[in-house]
């Protein structure tokens, strides 16, 4: 094969990207540096664990998303396998093509505040597929919860307005996509509920030794 | 003065081909690593930079992102090397078959895109910056590859 000056062209193209390719890379694949853990749980956010835990995991969620769904039981796993050397969090992320995600959220905090996020959150995660606006009343109703309260609190602006931050907040962070979660302040890379319980058993073993 | 004009034509037309050719090298480049990018994240399932909000994870999840099993951003990582390797080819030689070869990937790649456009849209009901962008980027392959191939055979 000839290479004329035209070949040599394009090989030098090619070199050329092959640097930039390489050196965005290198770039790219940097530790990432951990978020600090009172700007990713704030005094509002719920948490269930020892707030005190060395290791600390935040989850955004959307309680619409089958996903999220699917990793809820893992999350419930590791709360009560781990309740002292673990910290769980949960951050809304309620993602536009739900379009019941939002609604949900506002009545999980309304639920938190007489004290039942989390079996709010277990019960609209088991019920998901059946989700509707009256079934998210009933099933605050089998909370025992108070429903005058907890409708008032449904209305509440300062819990849209909650959800709404955390949901900038995470875009902020360049999410796109639920769940997401941060192991001590840094975004994992998850693909299954086992591997997340994998990487969240590793670090314990690290940070309670 | 008349006998030098055909000879000043097929200049300019090699000069337009050579551009035309060396934009195409370059388009192809561009869709490679675009297509690489999409791939890695397809097969380590990590999270795609998108402009579009969620279309990108709409994509990748979605089991019509995977024709006979295969991530879609491997056809187009397949199809783009390929009319890069024939772009680079033709700088060596004339011969037509190369350009031959590049026109019958930028059919099958103007094909490919409209179909999983049309699939993003209706069915996916997500749309992916990253395919999105190279759609456009192999319509406009497509054309250039049609403008070479006419000038080719002028000349």
């Amino acid at each position: 094969m000839k290479l004329t000056s035209e070949s040599k062209f394009f090989i030098g193209i090619i070199a050329a990207t092959a640097f930039i390719v390489i050196a965005a890379v290198i770039l790219l694949s940097q530790p990432q540096k951990p978020i600090a853990k009172n700007e990713l749980i704030t005094q509002m956010t719920n948490t269930i664990g020892n707030k005190d835990a060395r290791v600390w995991l935040v989850e955004f969620s959307d309680f619409q998303c089958p996903a999220c769904h699917a990793f809820a039981n893992t999350i419930d796993e590791l709360a009560l396998a781990h309740k002292d050397d673990l910290l769980i969090a949960y951050r809304h992320f309620p993602l536009p093509q739900h379009p019941l995600a939002q609604k949900t959220a506002i009545a999980a905090e309304a639920a938190g505040a007489q004290g039942k996020f989390w079996d709010m959150e277990k019960l609209l995660f088991d019920n998901q597929e059946s989700i509707s606006d009256q079934t998210i009343a009933s099933l605050a109703a089998s909370l025992s919860l108070n429903m005058t309260q907890f409708t008032k609190d449904n209305a509440d602006p300062a819990l849209k307005t909650l959800v709404i931050n955390d949901k900038q907040y995470g875009e902020q962070l360049g999410l796109t996509a639920t769940p997401t979660f941060f192991l001590n302040g840094v975004k994992l890379e998850v693909a299954s509920p086992d591997e997340l319980k994998k990487k969240v058993e590793n670090a314990l073993s690290i940070n309670t030794n | 003065m008349n006998k030098e004009l055909p000879a000043r034509n097929a200049s300019h037309s090699n000069a337009d081909g050579r551009t035309i050719n060396r934009i195409i090298f370059v388009l192809s480049i561009l869709g490679v690593i675009m297509a690489a990018y999409v791939l890695q994240s397809f097969l380590r399932n990590t999270g795609i930079v998108c402009l579009t909000g969620t279309g990108c994870e709409l994509v990748r999840k979605s089991p019509v992102s995977y024709p006979f099993g295969i991530p879609v951003p491997a056809f187009g990582l397949v199809g783009y090397t390929g009319l890069a390797i024939l772009s680079f080819l033709r700088t060596t030689n004339n011969n037509k078959n190369y350009l031959k070869g590049m026109l019958g990937i930028a059919i099958f790649g103007i094909c490919f895109v409209s179909w999983f456009t049309i699939m993003e849209l209706f069915v996916i009901k997500g749309v992916c910056t990253w395919c999105a962008v190279s759609a456009v980027n192999m319509y406009v392959i497509f054309g250039l590859v049609i403008k070479s191939w006419s000038l080719s055979s002028r000349t």
